[in-house]
C-alpha cells in the first residue's frame, strides 16, 4: 500500500506521512505538482493526495493531467486543500477527483480512513 | 435635472422649428436665388452629417442632443422654403438628417428609421400620382405639406429617440452586470484565499496537536495529556469558529450558492447520525430517528442541508445530557419537514426571538460548558431561508425543545405552510 501526497507546504506533508507511516502505509510526498506527477507515474501509488493551490503548477492541472494519463487514470486521486468546496469542489468533481477534502476537517487518522476506504472500493 | 434641461431644449427646439416653418413656407418672394440654394443645401447637409456622426456620437453620453436640434432647425427652414419651386426632389432631401440622425444608433436601427421615413414620402408621393393631393399651389397644399414634414420628423425623431434610449438601458444594464459579476468574482477569490490563508496554520496546530491528544507522537504525562486535549478542542472549535464567519462573509457577499439536486434524505440523516456516534455520551444519551414512512426524494442542497441537520443534533446534545434525541422526518405533497427533539432543559423563555441571530446564547449556557460558537443556527436559518423554507423552535409540553424546519418539495421557493404533525 502507497500513498502519494502533493502539497507545497512541508508542515502538511510531514503532519499526515508521519502519521501514515506510523500506520504501516508507505507515504511518499511531493512539494510540488510537476515532481508530483513523475513520482506517481514511477512508482505508482495506490492512493493521491493533492493540495491546490501550489506555485507554478495549480493542484486542478495536475488532477487533469493524471486524469489524461493511461497508466493514472484510474488511480484514486483526493483533492486536500483549504480552499473551500464552493470553490473548487464541482470543478475537482468534473475533473475525475475521488473525494475533496478540506484539511482544517481532516486530522490524520481521519485521512487514514479515507485511504483504507479508498483502496476498499473495487475500481473500474 | 439633466434630463429637465433636455426636455425644455427638445420642446423649445420643436416650437421654433414650427415658427421657422411657417416664416419661411408663407414668405411673398424666395430669399436666395438657386445657385445659393444648393450652395446652402451641401453647407447645411455637410454640417448635419457632421453633427450627426462625429459630434452628436461624442456628446450621445453625456445626452447633449440641441446640437442635433439647432442643425434640425437650419435644415427644415431652407428645405421648406425650396419646396414651394422645387418640389419632391428637395422634399427627399429631408431624409438626410432623419438617416444621419439614425446613424448615431445601430445599423439595423438607423434603417428602421430611415425606412419609416422613406415610407411616409412614398406614400405622399402615391397619394399625389392617384390626384389625391391638391395639385396646384395653394395654402391647403402648403399646409398639408407642412403638417407632413412635421409629422414625418416628430415621428422619426421620436422612434429615433426611442430606440436610442433603449439601446442606452440596455448598454447601461450589460455594463452594470459586468462591474457586478467582476466584483462577485473578487470577493469570491477574496473570500477562497481568505479561507486558505486562516485554515493553513489552523489545520496543521488541530492535526499535530491530535497526534499528540491520541499519543501518535510519545506518551505524554497526565497533565501535559490534560493541556494537549485541551487546545485540541479548542483547535477544532477555532475552526469551527472560522468556518461559520466565513459562510456569513459568503452569504453577506451573495456568494452562498446552493446546488440543488434530488437526494435521498433518510440516507442523509442516517450518515449525520453516524457522525455523531462518538459525540453521543451512552447510555445517558440517545439519538434516534423515527421513521413515519418511506420518505419520497427531496431537492434541496444536500451538503446544506446536512449542515442544518447537524447544528441542530450538536444543539441538542449539548443542551440534553440526558435523555433521548429524535430526528424524525415528515412529508406532505408540497413540504417535507425535519424535527429535531430533546429532553434536555428546553429553551429561555424570553430568549426564543433570538434564538436564531448571532452569537446568541441561552442563559443556561455557562451551565452546559458550551463549545459553539454561537453561529449555527443563524446559519442553518439562512440555509433553509435560501431553500424557500422556513425554521423554528419551541419548548416540548413536559421537557426539552424541538426544532423543525420545512424545505418545498420540488426544490422552488414557496410560501411556507407549516404539516402542524403535532
Amino acid at each position: 500500500m502507497k500513498v502519494l501526497i502533493i502539497d507545497d507546504e512541508k508542515g502538511i506533508l510531514k503532519m499526515y506521512s508521519e502519521y501514515l507511516a506510523q500506520s504501516g502505509i508507505e507515504t511518499i510526498t511531493a512539494t510540488d505538482g510537476e515532481v508530483g506527477i513523475k513520482m506517481a507515474k514511477e512508482q505508482k501509488p495506490n492512493v493521491i493526495f493533492l493540495d491546490i493551490i501550489m506555485p507554478r503548477y495549480n493542484g486542478l492541472d495536475v488532477l487533469k493531467d493524471i486524469k489524461n494519463d493511461p497508466d493514472l487514470k484510474n488511480t484514486p486521486v483526493f483533492l486536500l486543500t483549504n480552499l473551500p468546496a464552493e470553490s473548487s469542489g464541482p470543478t475537482a468533481k468534473e475533473l475525475g477527483a475521488s473525494g475533496y477534502l478540506v484539511k482544517a476537517n481532516y486530522e490524520p487518522k481521519m485521512l487514514l480512513a479515507i485511504v483504507k476506504s479508498a483502496v476498499d472500493i473495487p475500481l473500474e | 435635472m439633466h434630463n429637465r434641461l433636455e426636455k425644455i431644449i427638445e420642446v423649445s427646439t420643436w416650437l421654433i422649428i414650427i415658427l421657422v416653418i411657417f416664416g419661411v413656407r408663407f414668405l411673398p418672394v424666395k430669399l436666395l436665388d438657386d445657385g445659393a440654394v444648393f450652395l446652402l443645401i451641401g453647407i447645411i447637409t455637410a454640417i448635419a452629417l457632421f453633427y450627426y456622426l462625429i459630434v452628436y456620437k461624442y456628446f450621445a453620453k453625456t445626452n447633449r442632443f440641441y446640437f442635433k436640434n439647432i442643425a434640425d432647425i437650419i435644415l427644415i427652414g431652407v428645405l421648406i422654403h425650396l419646396l414651394k419651386d422645387y418640389g419632391q426632389f428637395f422634399f427627399a432631401l429631408y431624409f438626410l438628417p432623419i438617416a444621419a440622425a439614425a446613424l448615431s444608433l445601430e445599423f439595423i436601427s438607423a434603417l428602421l428609421v430611415a425606412t419609416v421615413a422613406s415610407l411616409f414620402v412614398i406614400f405622399e408621393i402615391f397619394l399625389s400620382s392617384q390626384q389625391l393631393l391638391p395639385q396646384s399651389d395653394s395654402y391647403f397644399q402648403g399646409i398639408w405639406q407642412i403638417a407632413l414634414i412635421l409629422f414625418i420628423t416628430i415621428f422619426c425623431r421620436m422612434l429615433a429617440l426611442q430606440l436610442r434610449q433603449e439601446k442606452s438601458a440596455k448598454e447601461e444594464s450589460q455594463e452594470r452586470e459586468k462591474i457586478l459579476k467582476e466584483e462577485a468574482e473578487r470577493q469570491k477569490k477574496f473570500l477562497s484565499m481568505t479561507s486558505h490563508q486562516l485554515f493553513t496554520p489552523l489545520s496543521m496546530i488541530r492535526g499535530f496537536v491530535a497526534m499528540l491528544d491520541d499519543q501518535t507522537l510519545g506518551k505524554l504525562a497526565p497533565k501535559q495529556k490534560e493541556a494537549v486535549s485541551e487546545i485540541h478542542k479548542n483547535s477544532i472549535r477555532m475552526i469551527s469558529l472560522v468556518s461559520e464567519l466565513l459562510s456569513i462573509s459568503r452569504i453577506e457577499a451573495n456568494q452562498f450558492i446552493l446546488n440543488k439536486k434530488p437526494f435521498d434524505l433518510e440516507a442523509l440523516v442516517e450518515d449525520c447520525i453516524k457522525g455523531f456516534s462518538k459525540t453521543i455520551a451512552r447510555p445517558h444519551q440517545k439519538l434516534v430517528f423515527e421513521k413515519h414512512n418511506a420518505l419520497a426524494p427531496v431537492t434541496a442542497d444536500a451538503e446544506k442541508i446536512r449542515q442544518v441537520i447537524s447544528n441542530l443534533v450538536d444543539n441538542a446534545v449539548k443542551y440534553c445530557k440526558k435523555g433521548t434525541i429524535t430526528i424524525s422526518c415528515l412529508q406532505s405533497p408540497d413540504w417535507t419537514t425535519i424535527r429535531v427533539s430533546d429532553q434536555g432543559v428546553g429553551l429561555d423563555a424570553g430568549n426564543q426571538d433570538r434564538l436564531f441571530t448571532p452569537f446568541s446564547r441561552g442563559q443556561n449556557v455557562l451551565e452546559f460548558d458550551n463549545q459553539g460558537t454561537g453561529l449555527g443556527l443563524y446559519i442553518s436559518k439562512i440555509i433553509v431561508e435560501k431553500h424557500g423554507g422556513h425554521i423554528s423552535a419551541e419548548n416540548n409540553q413536559e421537557k426539552g425543545a424541538t426544532f423543525e424546519f420545512s424545505l418545498p418539495m420540488n426544490g422552488a421557493k414557496g410560501e411556507h405552510e407549516s404539516l402542524n404533525h403535532r
